[in-house]
């Protein structure tokens, strides 16, 4: 895939003719009898390369390919209905008799209707039809917002905050709740967690993603543990038959990003490979003009390769991607006597962390026949990380390793997934039944400094899932579904669910859906999240810290209903959808670190006055409900607007059951001139106050507000060189946010892990970016 | 590495050292040039290092040895301040009867080391007091012990002491040594070797109360919790016991002292001090103090936020010494950062002898 076809919907029709000419030899031999044009709504060009399918009564694959004049002759005998279908417009159904000439005008997708979605359904679907709300996140996007890694796509989406530690990196908090209960996946795959027990967006790149996925609410039927406030699957590209290309990329940004990425694909009939690399550079950024950064600089190496092939109905995929993190943190130097030289001087503690990211998949999934469908995805995510501490005279320029055992450690994570479903579809009729039946492994293990001993092999997880949807009437469809789940680290009975010790985790979705002008949404999922190796066997026992897991910690229980509903009506020449949504969730003993407060219940062995004295615990209840109202306008000439509104209101027993709430406001706007081939724009984001409550010792309520700042993107990007060359130059954080002040007494708020400081670094401030990518097809 | 290992290694690293330095000081020698020296206490202070100006010698001792030392000529006790040794008295008179110390407030020696101001000042034999053995170097409760001077001599003393729940009851007669102080351990039951023969001053770590003395409070008073907290402090002691004499010359000691990073005091620099200029004459100019702590804390002061240990120096002060042996010096400190990782608790000081 290049760009150019992502932004021009022409250039995409003629990799559909390139991709479908053998269909075309079968054309010439065609009955001139009957006759389909088909053109576009907007502007009456005809489509080249739409495929007419005949649908219904199973087995048929007769199918045609509309000509440069989008027109398409059909071998018909009987009346037949025919799925007409082109890329980037809605697919409709048509009833075609024999010997009639019709055109058929096909609006575009502007909402991405027909585009396929994978998370949280059994079998590849499409938005539409998905019995999920699946907000995507597309090549287009990441390539307008200028995105180097995750973080960068996600800053702007509502209900979605990005927080930042200079040591842990990025991490997300989705509908006010964070990372660990985010489930994230590449293609499908959980990956595991970094040292801080939560995700470093910074560490997936965006050079080789194709889309990414997001679906708010658990998913814990489909992919068990950790999907409980909601799951972010990043797709990654994958390249068709036919295909060969070579991609070269730069991306400067002004504040010290530089970035370099290649990669080369070559697809065969039923074979592709693709393999790419990147080098990714960030000087650091520091907001006080301290030695010490809140960014800290880093340099990334990359590396993927993906090998495809098609046996007979069952694609097969293998692929691998790896990153290498080379950081160092500075420490802000003090007036220290240097025993080497002799001398007084100035010697600040710096600290070298290098992350391996290792990730692997081997899938198959395929029809292998129109009833059965397979997936077998099997993974590894390995994280590795190793930090060292120097001592820095920063006048003489010496550094020199710390004696000090204890200030350097390797930790390393590592989890296994398994995973296996069968789906049995019945589609006679236009909604089909799909039963669906499956199993997954999740063997994780630890080791290191930092971990302790027993922890390997004792948080394993098996789950057996099953299942159905059921159309009732033509607009309503029911899907119920049950995890079985069992685990060695803890008794899952404690799921406890219909309040029957049973270790089951049900989710009911139902879905009514009125020929695409509105659509309601509504789903039950009881989500769940085992205690990670981490909080359970963690021990981080320094001269500053004592941070250690609990190994009695109970699962964490998450109870969710959701609603969503939306309504697409014409408004003048605009293609609108209107969007509300609205969500309550409840976690049962959600997993915090937790202040020890009462130092004295310290072991001998650690100092009394130890800085940061924490460990893992369960807290009985945590609560939030929230609403979303968006919408989306597209007009004709090229304009798009889609402004969003959210409230977030979170409380739970560490709040007394009080209530606190946070507004969110964003909009993405662009506009695209068709003839100069050019796309602006915008991206605009308030975030409210937000406040993160826990209880003090003395059973008062701590609370730690952060202040409210809004952010603003814009961008430009055009192809040039006959769409070889795509370049978007664009202006990050115009408003120039870099720390925004916390507010408030609280023994933990969303800087938990570091917190000392009264601020919290969003942002390194306005900066100015380029991107250019060369690819050359052959 | 044990803790007799660290000990003799840091003081063949003394040693070594000392074999390196190109003039190999004589005691007593008048020509001897200046040293700059780096006492390692440890972050968490849990070395004593006594300084032996006119041989160049530091000795480390580790605090957690002893909690009562008896005054070799005297009749004096003092407690090991260093770790948070305290003293009660309790209402009882009867060694027996003592079982608890609720209600009690405990007494620590004096920072100055003013023997009639110690804990155990006034002492009288076949009392009991209780004796709150202190802190380990985490900080952790050593428990307490009460004890009960049984007899009293010039060649020796006799001590019954037991856990207050009468457990672990020990009656031992301690010989005076030839040092000014005989050091004993209650949790040992034996005597050890704390100070060397000739000291002058000696970097340790010091009990100081932080926040209001409970008997300003009233009823709501409760020890260790909202008065009379107590927490370990690095203070340089000098042998007053053994004369030594202490002058400071602070240009700045009209300014204010605190711990504002930004405070005026706190902006002053090595070059703002006299210590260049100083000369011999301006010891009796000054006036020599023999108060223990004529040195004391005066030269470190921690700044906000606490939490980052960040700790100013005051090196502009200038100490002039006059040792054990008359001669004089004069001593400024340089650094609390220091030894192999550049920790706090190792303070670096710079001296040099004053014969004019």
């Amino acid at each position: 895939m290049n760009y150019n076809n992502l932004l021009i919907n022409a250039g995409s029709k003629y990799v559909w003719l390139f991709v479908l000419m053998s269909f075309c030899t079968d054309l010439l031999l065609c009955q001139e009898k009957t006759m389909v044009t088909v053109l576009s709504i907007t502007d009456s060009s005809p489509l080249i390369g739409a495929t007419l399918q005949v649908t219904g009564n199973g087995t048929s694959s007769s199918g045609w390919v509309t000509d440069l004049e989008g027109k398409a002759h059909l071998n018909i005998d009987v009346p037949t209905l025919i799925k007409i279908a082109s890329v980037g417009f809605l697919t409709v159904e048509q009833l075609i008799k024999p010997g009639e000439s019709v055109k058929i005008y096909l609006k575009e997708d502007v909402f991405g209707l027909d585009e396929v979605v994978v998370t949280g359904s059994f079998v590849p679907t499409t938005s539409a039809r998905s019995l999920y709300t699946v907000k995507k996140l597309d090549v287009s996007f990441i390539e307008a917002r200028g995105s180097v890694n995750l973080a960068d796509v996600l800053q702007t989406q509502l209900n979605l905050k990005t927080i930042q530690d200079d040591v842990l990196g990025t991490r997300v908090v989705m509908q006010g709740i964070s990372g660990p209960n985010v489930k994230m996946l590449v293609d499908g795959i959980p990956l595991v967690n970094g040292s801080g027990g939560e995700f470093d967006l910074s560490q997936i790149n965006m050079n080789n993603v194709e889309r990414v996925e997001i679906v708010e609410g658990p998913l814990s039927v489909q992919y068990g543990t950790n999907a409980l406030a909601g799951t972010i699957n990043i797709i990654t590209k994958s390249y068709g038959a036919g295909e060969s290309m070579v991609n070269t990329g730069a991306y400067y940004e002004s504040v010290g990003q530089y970035n370099l990425d290649i990669s080369w694909a070559k697809g065969w009939e039923n074979t592709s490979i693709s393999i790419g690399g990147a080098r990714n550079r960030f000087d650091g950024f520091s907001s006080t003009g301290e030695r010490k950064e809140n960014w800290i600089p880093r340099t990334q190496y990359l590396a993927n390769a993906k090998v495809k092939t098609r046996i007979e109905a069952l694609n097969v995929t293998g692929s691998i991607d790896m990153l290498r993190q080379n950081s160092t943190s500075h420490g802000n130097a003090a007036s220290a006597f240097n025993n080497r030289t002799g001398k007084l001087s100035e010697i600040a503690n710096d600290g070298d962390i290098n992350t391996n990211r290792l990730n692997g998949s081997f899938i198959l999934d395929g029809k292998f026949s129109d009833k059965h469908y397979l997936n077998l995805v099997n993974g590894v995510s390995r994280f590795e990380q190793g930090s060292r501490r120097y001592l820095q005279d920063v006048i003489d320029d010496i550094r020199w390793l710390s004696s000090d055992a204890e200030d350097h450690d390797t930790t390393s994570f590592k989890t296994w997934t398994f995973r296996g479903t069968y789906v049995y579809e019945d589609t006679r009729k236009d909604q089909g039944i799909y039963l669906t039946a499956g199993y997954e492994a999740s063997l994780n293990s630890a080791s290191g400094g930092r971990i302790t001993a027993d922890a390997d092999g004792n948080v394993n997880e098996y789950g057996l899932f099953t299942a159905i949807e059921i159309p009732i009437g033509p607009k309503i469809k029911v899907q119920p579904a049950l995890r079985y789940t069992y685990s060695n680290s803890y008794d899952t009975k404690d799921i406890d669910f219909l309040n029957a010790d049973l270790p089951l985790l049900p989710s009911l979705n139902v879905m009514f859906a009125n020929s695409r002008k509105f659509d309601l949404r509504l789903s039950y999922g009881k989500g769940y999240r085992t205690p990670s190796v981490r909080e359970l066997y963690y021990e981080f026992i320094d001269a500053n810290h004592y941070i250690v897991g609990n190994r009695e910690l109970q699962p964490e229980v998450g109870n969710n209903l959701n609603a969503s509903a939306t309504w697409r009506p014409a408004i003048g020449r605009a293609a609108t959808a209107l969007t509300s949504s609205l969500f309550f969730s409840r976690i049962d003993n959600k997993i915090d670190l937790l202040q020890i407060i009462d130092r004295e219940t310290l072991p001998d062995e650690v100092p009394k006055n130890v800085p940061v004295a924490r460990i893992y615990e369960n807290i009985p209840n945590f609560k939030s409900y929230g609403f979303n109202l968006t919408a989306e306008f597209a007009w004709p000439n090229g304009i798009r607007l889609s402004p969003g509104f959210g409230m977030l209101a979170r409380s739970g027993s560490e709040a007394d059951d009080r209530f606190y709430n946070s507004y969110e406001a964003n909009l993405n706007a662009s506009h695209f001139l068709k003839k100069l081939n050019t796309r602006f724009n915008l991206f605009y984001k308030y975030n409210g106050r937000i406040s993160e409550f826990s209880r003090n010792q003395d059973g008062s309520i701590g609370v730690l507000t952060l202040e409210d700042y809004q952010t603003l993107d814009v961008s430009v990007s055009k192809p040039l060189l006959k769409g070889r060359l795509f370049t978007t130059v664009g202006a990050k954080n115009i408003f120039n946010i870099t720390d925004i002040s916390l507010t408030g007494e609280g023994s933990k708020g969303l800087v938990l892990q570091t917190g000392r400081e009264a601020f919290y670094p969003i942002s390194w401030g306005r900066a100015f970016f380029i991107k250019v990518n060369y690819s050359i097809n052959k | 590495m044990n803790t007799r290992n660290r000990f003799y290694f840091s003081l063949l690293a003394v040693l070594f050292f000392m074999g390196c330095s190109d003039d190999d000081p004589a005691p007593g020698d008048s020509t001897q040039p200046g040293a700059t020296l780096t006492a390692e206490m440890g972050a968490d202070l849990s070395k004593q290092v006594y300084v032996n100006l006119s041989e160049s010698i530091m000795t480390s001792v580790n605090v957690n040895t002893w909690e009562l030392a008896f005054e070799n000529n005297g009749n004096a006790i003092r407690t090991n301040t260093a770790k948070r040794v305290a003293v009660a008295k309790p209402t009882e008179s009867n060694f027996d009867d003592v079982t608890g110390d609720d209600g009690l407030v405990y007494a620590y020696d004096s920072e100055d080391g003013d023997l009639s101001a110690a804990a155990l000042a006034g002492w009288q034999t076949n009392t009991p007091y209780i004796v709150d053995l202190g802190v380990d170097e985490n900080g952790n409760a050593l428990g307490k012990k009460k004890i009960m001077i049984t007899e009293s001599a010039s060649s020796d003393v006799t001590i019954q002491y037991a856990n207050l729940d009468g457990t672990n009851a020990v009656t031992n007669t301690i010989s005076h040594n030839t040092g000014n102080f005989t050091f004993f351990s209650l949790i040992d039951n034996q005597t050890v070797t704390v100070e060397p023969l000739n000291w002058d001053f000696v970097l340790t770590g010091v009990s100081v109360r932080t926040g209001a003395p409970c008997a300003a409070l009233g009823p709501g008073a409760q020890p260790g919790i909202n008065c009379d907290i107590y927490r370990l402090t690095a203070s340089a002691i000098t042998n007053y016991y053994g004369g030594v004499e202490v002058a400071k010359d602070d240009p700045f000691d009209n300014l204010e002292q605190n711990d504002d990073p930004n405070a005026e005091k706190n902006q002053k620099a090595i070059e703002d001090g006299n210590y260049e200029e100083l000369a011999l004459q301006d010891f009796s100019t000054i006036g020599g103090s023999t108060a223990g702590d004529a040195i004391g804390r005066s030269w470190l002061q921690i700044l906000q936020p606490h939490s980052a240990g960040i700790f100013k120096v005051y090196d502009f002060i200038t100490y002039l010494v006059k040792d054990r042996d008359g001669n004089h010096y004069k001593v400024r400190f340089l650094a609390y950062k220091g030894g192999d990782n550049a920790e706090n608790g190792n303070p670096t000081f710079e001296y040099e002898l004053i014969t004019e």
